[in-house]
């Protein structure tokens, strides 16, 4: 599988040199979730990641390559929850690695395998974590999170919301680790990340697509364009649509 | 579990006034619940009266919503919630004591049924994250009868002493019988100034919550563009919202 690699490729360029810490998965040092979407209004927030002109964007890359996603960790580059005072950029990765039989070696496995992508990316919308509450787009590549001011007292950590996205992705059958990366540094090239954000979004909804059977005529079919783009698509594409 | 309530009534017979008071008592006697004032009057008369600027509306985000929906391949039921419920804080002005949304108005001529079938899905989606919502509904009886206000836990009904402004009120309270789940509901009679006549006008049951009389100091804030906030605690308006608060149990 190697729809994402080009993407898993380009962000480690746009990361390579700078200062990051990470920290080990450690599955008893999660973040607790609420039963429910938790909304925060603005006067029960300390502050806001990714709001207005700031960036604020997330992906989700999947991969079967094991050298692209070594071991399940929480990354982060730039100020941690407990430093940041008036809210900043904010940008998250997830890196999947999912076991090698899922990820449609042949056509037919196309259909799993655009179900198992999507089921991951859709993670992002139950992640109800406490005092933490993440907004995220289902249209575009857009993500702010506002976080409580109790949250804070309470010793909130990008390390502990990591722990407990990499929580739920394992949960999902089919994945083997995750890697959950966090930028809040300024001087990041956001921009650079956001195109590779709309291009994973692009990958997966194109994924979504084939498994519901998009037309084999390319001049009348939608991904076309990202089709021809990336590797790996056409071929679980046709090789799908050739064997429903 | 939320308070849900909402006012209905026939239009110009000052249902946005006193739903506008009761965002402000709700405000001033309970500091720390979430209040929420939902204008779902085509009208757009709320938000002045609370003083609030609104940016987006409910339409407005439906309307991108769909755009982008029907633009490409492979929307899903969930990433279409994810965008309304990302979307909503685009349409949602927070205030200290409260916070705002406004349904608009569809572009152009046509039917209202989707904006309300989207007004129920929000009113069903925020209810949870907050204590009060108020709804000042629609003039007439579309919102109570498309099942939009079925949630509301509490009916306020707003007449003056016009005829057609009872026959209305009537009419939403023998509807919202069947078709609201709601625990209290009455009505107030508005700009009222003969109590006689007050006592003889035909409530058919409809049980009393408060009578106002003609505010002279409202309709003077209003020419002045002043807000709810500005008026005086001794104004009919706010004592006749007070006590239809505490009928109602709230």
């Amino acid at each position: 599988m190697k729809l994402y690699n080009r993407i898993f490729e380009r962000t480690e360029d746009l990361l390579r040199g700078r200062t990051s810490v990470s920290f080990p998965y450690e599955e008893d040092k999660t973040w607790p979730l609420s039963e429910d979407y938790e909304m925060i209004m603005r006067k029960d927030s300390r502050f806001e990641l990714g709001s207005g002109k700031r960036c604020g964007a997330a992906m989700t890359c999947v991969t079967d390559d094991e050298s692209y996603v070594n071991e399940d960790c929480t990354c982060l580059y730039g100020p941690d929850l407990p430093e940041i005072k008036d809210g900043t950029d904010y940008f998250r990765i997830s890196q999947i690695l999912i076991r090698k039989g899922e990820t449609g070696e042949s056509a037919n496995d196309a259909p799993g395998l655009c179900d198992l992508v999507r089921d991951i990316d859709f993670v992002r919308f139950h992640v109800y974590t406490k005092g933490f509450m993440i907004r995220t787009s289902g249209q575009s590549v857009r993500e702010q999170v506002r976080v409580s001011g109790e949250a804070l007292e309470k010793g909130i950590s990008f390390s502990r919301i990591g722990n407990t996205f990499i929580r739920m992705y394992r949960e999902k059958p089919g994945v083997e680790r995750a890697r959950v990366i966090f930028i809040t540094a300024e001087d990041t090239d956001f921009s650079a990340l956001e195109a590779e954000a709309v291009r994973a979004a692009d990958i997966r909804r194109s994924l979504s697509g084939i498994g519901k059977g998009l037309p084999r005529d390319c001049a009348a079919c939608s991904i076309k364009e990202i089709c021809s783009e990336v590797e790996g698509l056409k071929e679980l594409h046709f090789g799908y649509n050739a064997t429903s | 579990m939320a308070k849900i309530i909402a006012l209905a009534g026939k239009g110009g017979v000052g249902k946005t006034t006193v739903c506008s008071a009761f965002v402000r008592i709700l405000g001033e006697t309970r500091p720390d619940s979430r209040i929420l004032a939902i204008d779902a009057d085509p009208a757009v008369g709320l938000a002045t009266a609370l003083g609030v600027e609104v940016n987006e509306t409910l339409d407005d985000i439906r309307c991108e919503i769909i755009e982008k929906a029907e633009d490409g391949a492979g929307k899903e039921a969930l990433e279409l919630l994810g965008e309304a419920r990302y979307r909503i804080f685009d349409a949602l002005a927070e205030k200290e004591r409260f916070s705002f949304l406004a349904i608009g108005r569809p572009e152009g001529a046509g039917c209202y049924c989707s904006v309300n079938t989207y007004l129920k899905a929000v009113i069903e989606m925020v209810s949870r994250d907050f204590d009060y919502v108020v709804i000042d509904g629609e003039a007439g009886i579309e919102q109570i009868n498309r099942r939009v206000m079925e949630k509301v836990t509490h009916l306020v009904l707003v007449t003056d002493a016009s005829k057609k402004g009872l026959q209305v009120a009537r009419s939403i309270y023998e509807v919202a019988d069947r078709l609201v789940m709601y625990e209290k509901r009455g009505i107030i009679l508005n700009r009222i100034d003969d109590e006689e006549l007050a006592a003889t006008l035909p409530t058919d049951g409809m049980e009393i919550l408060s009578v106002i009389q003609s505010d002279p100091s409202h309709a003077r804030n209003d020419i002045l563009g002043k807000t709810i906030f500005e008026l005086e605690e001794t104004a009919p308006v706010y004592k006749g919202a007070k006590e239809a608060l505490e009928k109602i149990g709230i």
